[in-house]
């Protein structure tokens, strides 16, 4: 995506070693069982691959945001889009937060084991009755002084049968006026319940989680309450973001599989590589990924220099690759044939993981709506991030 | 201690074999390096040794300044240092000589590869240990060492050979010693911060001179007979095979 310097490099290589080492054999078991490799945390957190970009005060390595494109695209190229979506719910979702707003206490008691693989964290914010909707939220705090009273339901959240806590986003007043609590699996009131027979991401967990009279102490409010709604819109940025070099780089497998299979398989006295209609498909995938990646470059570069003020670039970046991911692996199943449609290629397990980018972290339509508020009716960054707190972790 | 490990730069082991200039150069566009296999677990069995035990590790790669990605990656396994000799490495006997060179200022244990993977002549180590004056073992498939005593299990014709002997000396390492090391976070973000020195060679007139490359003939079409059918493959084997 950019000319690598040396320590982006070795990262790179060293995650190739890894995958190739600890993941790639054992895809199509843990594939198979259809069970999150939880092990897999406690691996990449000795080799310091969480939080690859967080400060080393907090047990991060203080590399830029490039480390962590560099991993999501690895793991996305690795084609094990269910573990891969699990260490970004992990990594991404609620981890930042903690690092950008954390109290230091809160820092050491859950950010420094979480960035060694010690334990694994999620961000609730979807209900059953409220997604895209985010204003639309029930799971509701109530201040009984020295702490909140939890209650509640969340659904489809990330990690939250195998993790140890999570970052709740709580309603404790009207509008907008939500708290962000760090709520630990393991309380008394706490429950998840598996959601099974996903289309995709076989490989990730996926829970509904329930809150009953759980008590909430106010040392784990993050960051200042009633203020949960703009530290999220902040942080959404980065997670769109890295969405965006998930969805190119799971497209980016799925092609460099196409053009192999092309080369290779014989048809009509020669390889469908030499036939004009697979040729111009293949011309057509490569410029489709060729603008993804340009897109996601920009956004990135962006987000790097101005922060999550890079709102409607990021935006467009992730509507856009998430869209066109889905495009070019539906033509590399095409050209598989019958093979793209079973397990044994992989490209089917592509096709099914990637589904979910036109849909999580905000889906394509609520993505247009936000551009579409950019261009038509002019609004301005400054003016939505105004009460967010300055400083998001690589802004 | 002081452990010296020698590594190669080579073509990674995937790498599509192809020669330009009249089959004289091997033709390197597109091709990924990487730390010789057999010099990574020497690598990594010497990072252990030094956890044990203290002491430091020293990498030194014969090698043009395209070596340099590669020596950086073993800084990121835990070596403490490197050393680069900058020349072209075209000849086992001017490659020893200039590790023997290095050598010289001492150090306890000298790990190498039992082979390069390019050229696989496997000789390295047992001409560093003549020009040492030293003992040279290879290969090495266990290494422990206690005081001034190493205890080393070496592969022999259809077993293992269990030996001792006393530091320095030079051994070609491979397989199970250790585990390759994957780098970590910490050893990548220091690697740039560790002395990686270049040194320039020393005589030594290189006594090889490459003619030209061939690839091996390509593998031809698999013949499958059928089990009652023995007698047919034995006329193969003799008539087309030529093998028995
Ligand atoms: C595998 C998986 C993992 C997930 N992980 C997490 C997690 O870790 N944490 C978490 O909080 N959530 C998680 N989610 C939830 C995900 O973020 C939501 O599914 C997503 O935000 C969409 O919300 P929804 O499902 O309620 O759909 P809805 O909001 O009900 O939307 C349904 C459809 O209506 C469209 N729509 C909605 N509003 C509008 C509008 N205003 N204009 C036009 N169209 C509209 C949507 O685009 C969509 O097509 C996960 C989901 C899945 C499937
Ligand atoms: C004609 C010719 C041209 C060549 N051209 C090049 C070239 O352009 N670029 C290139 O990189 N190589 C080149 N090589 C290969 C390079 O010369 C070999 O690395 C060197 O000859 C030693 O190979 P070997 O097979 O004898 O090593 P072996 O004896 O099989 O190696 C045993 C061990 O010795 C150590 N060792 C070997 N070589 C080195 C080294 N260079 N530095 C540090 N430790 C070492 C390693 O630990 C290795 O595992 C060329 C070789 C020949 C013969």
């Amino acid at each position: 995506m950019k000319n690598f310097n040396e320590e982006q490099q070795l990262l790179r290589d060293a995650l190739r070693q890894f995958i190739a080492k600890e993941i790639t054999p054992n895809v199509q078991e843990w594939e198979d069982k259809e069970e999150c490799p939880k092990h897999l945390f406690k691996l990449m957190g000795e080799q310091g691959f969480i939080g690859a970009n967080f400060p080393e005060e907090v047990g991060g390595s203080g590399m830029d945001f490039w480390a962590s494109v560099i991993i999501m695209a690895e793991l996305s190229y690795a084609n094990i889009g269910g573990f891969t979506g699990s260490y970004y719910a992990h990594s991404f979702l609620p981890l930042p937060l903690l690092n950008a707003i954390g109290t230091t206490e809160q820092q050491e008691k859950y950010l420094r084991p979480a960035l060694m693989g010690d334990q694994i964290a999620s961000l609730a914010i979807t209900e059953p009755e409220a997604g895209s909707d985010v204003k639309g939220i029930k799971t509701h705090g109530e201040d009984k002084g020295d702490y909140f009273l939890l209650n509640g339901a969340k659904t489809f959240i990330t990690n939250a049968n195998i993790g140890d806590f999570m970052v709740v986003v709580t309603r404790t007043g009207e509008g907008h006026r939500m708290t962000l609590l760090l709520v630990e699996n393991q309380w008394e009131g706490v429950s998840t319940s598996p959601i099974d027979k996903k289309l995709g991401w076989h490989t990730s967990d996926t829970a509904q989680v329930f809150f009953d009279n759980v008590k909430v102490p106010k040392a784990n409010v993050l960051g200042e309450a009633h203020k949960g709604f703009y530290y999220l819109m902040n942080n959404i940025q980065e997670e769109r973001l890295l969405m965006s070099v998930m969805a190119t780089y799971s497209a980016q497998y799925a092609y460099d599989q196409a053009l192999q299979y092309v080369r290779e398989r014989k048809a009509f006295g020669g390889t469908l590589g030499e036939l004009q209609v697979i040729r111009h498909k293949i011309a057509h995938m490569a410029t489709q990924l060729e603008a993804c990646r340009a897109m996601a470059r920009s956004a990135i570069e962006s987000f790097i220099e101005i922060g999550p003020k890079a709102t409607e670039l990021i935006t467009m970046s992730k509507v856009f690759t998430a869209e066109e991911s889905m495009k070019i692996i539906n033509q590399a199943i095409q050209v598989h044939g019958g093979n793209g449609y079973v397990e044994t290629y992989g490209i089917a397990r592509a096709w099914r993981d990637t589904r979910l980018f036109s849909i999580g972290a905000g889906s394509s339509e609520i993505m247009y709506e936000i551009i579409s508020k950019f261009e038509i009716d002019r609004i301005k960054h400054e003016k939505q991030f105004v009460e967010s707190r300055k400083g998001n972790v690589t802004a | 201690m002081k452990i010296l490990v020698c590594i190669t730069h080579v073509p990674d082991t995937t790498s599509k074999i192809a020669f330009t200039d009249n089959n004289t150069k091997f033709d390197s566009s597109g091709v990924q390096y990487i730390i010789g296999p057999y010099d990574d677990y020497a690598l990594a069995r010497a990072v252990e040794l030094k956890e044990a035990h203290g002491g430091s590790v020293t990498v030194l790669n014969v090698g043009t300044a395209e070596s340099e990605p590669t020596i950086r990656k073993a800084l990121a396994i835990g070596a403490d240092e490197a050393i680069r000799v900058n020349a072209e490495p075209t000849d086992s006997f001017f490659v020893a000589s200039q590790i023997a060179e290095v050598a010289k200022e001492g150090y306890d244990l000298i790990l190498m590869g039992r082979e390069s993977i390019d050229f696989n002549s496997g000789v390295v180590h047992a001409l560093v240990g003549e020009m040492l004056g030293i003992v040279s073992v290879s290969p090495v498939m266990r290494l422990e060492v206690e005081g001034n005593t190493a205890t080393m299990d070496r592969e022999i014709e259809g077993g293992k050979q269990t030996i001792q002997i006393d530091l320095p000396f030079v051994a070609g390492c491979q397989e199970p010693i250790a585990e390759w090391k994957i780098p970590n976070m910490r050893g990548i973000m220091t690697a740039r911060t560790k002395p990686l020195n270049v040194v320039e060679p020393v005589g030594g007139e290189k006594q090889v001179k490459l003619v030209d490359y061939e690839l091996p003939a390509a593998k031809g079409a698999v013949k499958i007979v059928a089990q009652e059918e023995v007698n047919e493959l034995v006329k193969m084997l003799q008539n087309e095979a030529k093998v028995l």
